[in-house]
């Protein structure tokens, strides 16, 4: 029972520092210094509970390091979508500001042209080392190659060959 | 076996008949893309729940312990899913995967206006349109589109809240 409010009193304490650090000034590499604080709850907690929390055994480690982990990664995977603006959300709160007389196409065209998706997300595909511009090209690191492979690979088990995107 | 090592074995038994179930429901029955993700989420909390039932059934523990442990196992089952859903739909709605896929699959390298010739903002507007027409979410009616899902609308709002909340601005593009 301790993992489970180790877990979420941790989580929430980390939340807490972020929020703060935050509010102060964003970090110019936000997301890796969001996921450093969620680390170092996760370390500092569960050393603490190992050494001085009585019946804490490895078992309750690992739980309490799957349930933390998992609560954290949710947490930094929703804020990748508050650093940067979700398309399909960003047509909805335009949509719905037209509301019931709509929005026209060529009015939705001009929206999304203030709204550099793509140009955005290529640099910070550059910012995070993920591609690299070699001899004015746009060249894709091999160390993601894992997390892309699987991501295919599923894609490929659903059946599904449609680009995305 | 330790009451932790139970409800991971438990939670995990869970995701999988999640992972099964969607892919399963998709490939083998033929259902919608998400109706498949909410299928395999629905049998993963159908194991989860059976599993604790079984856990947990006249076992000699306080009810507020029950609950605690409960409150875990479902919180990992949740984040996991979410996780899992994150995770088939980056390969249908993330940009930087497509962008990726672009330049994997591209016969030569590109540059910057290679890449935006055949990826592009316009592509990425008519494509999510498309998608909420498709999906019921906004209607189209005389050449203008209408929002027709109160969901969406919701979750727009709590993102908005969440962003100035914690990076104090309402849009990247501010």
């Amino acid at each position: 029972m301790i993992a489970v409010l180790l877990a979420f009193g941790s989580f929430a304490a980390a939340f807490l520092v972020h929020l703060i650090v935050w509010r102060i000034a964003v970090p110019a590499a936000a997301l890796r210094a969001a996921a450093a604080i969620y680390a170092v709850f996760l370390v500092a907690a569960a050393s603490g509970a190992l050494a001085w929390a009585p019946g804490f055994g490895l078992d309750d480690g690992a739980y309490f390091g799957v349930l933390y982990g998992a609560i954290a990664l949710c947490y930094l995977l929703t804020y990748t979508g508050i650093e940067a603006d979700s398309p399909t959300l960003s047509i909805v709160a335009a949509l719905a500001k037209g509301g019931e007389r709509g929005v026209s196409a060529a009015e939705m065209v001009a929206f999304i042209r203030r709204r550099p998706f793509v140009r955005s997300r290529l640099l910070q595909l550059y910012r995070d080392g993920i591609v690299v511009e070699r001899d004015g090209h746009i060249i894709a690191s091999p160390h993601i190659s894992f997390m892309f492979a699987l991501s295919e690979f599923y894609r490929r088990l659903m059946g599904r060959t449609g680009k995305g995107g | 076996m330790s009451e932790s090592v139970l409800g991971l074995i438990v939670t995990f038994l869970a995701i999988a008949i999640n992972l099964a179930g969607q892919l399963g429901s998709y490939r083998l029955l033929g259902f919608g893309y998400m109706r498949s993700v909410f299928v395999g989420f629905a049998l993963g909390g159908l194991t989860l729940g059976l599993g604790e039932l079984a856990r947990f059934m006249g076992a000699d523990m306080a009810a507020s312990r029950i609950l605690v442990l409960l409150a875990g196992d479902g919180a990992i089952y949740v984040c996991l899913g979410y996780l899992f859903f994150n995770f088939i739909n980056s390969g249908e709605s993330s940009i930087r995967v497509r962008i990726l896929w672009e330049l994997r699959h591209a016969a030569t390298p590109l540059d910057e206006a290679g890449l935006l010739a055949i990826y592009n903002d316009d592509l990425i507007l008519s494509t999510r349109l498309a998608r909420l027409v498709r999906n019921g979410q906004v209607i189209e009616r005389e050449g203008r589109y209408v929002l027709h899902s109160s969901i969406l609308v919701l979750m727009a709002r709590i993102m908005r809240a969440l962003k100035l909340l914690i990076v104090r601005r309402e849009s990247e593009f501010d």
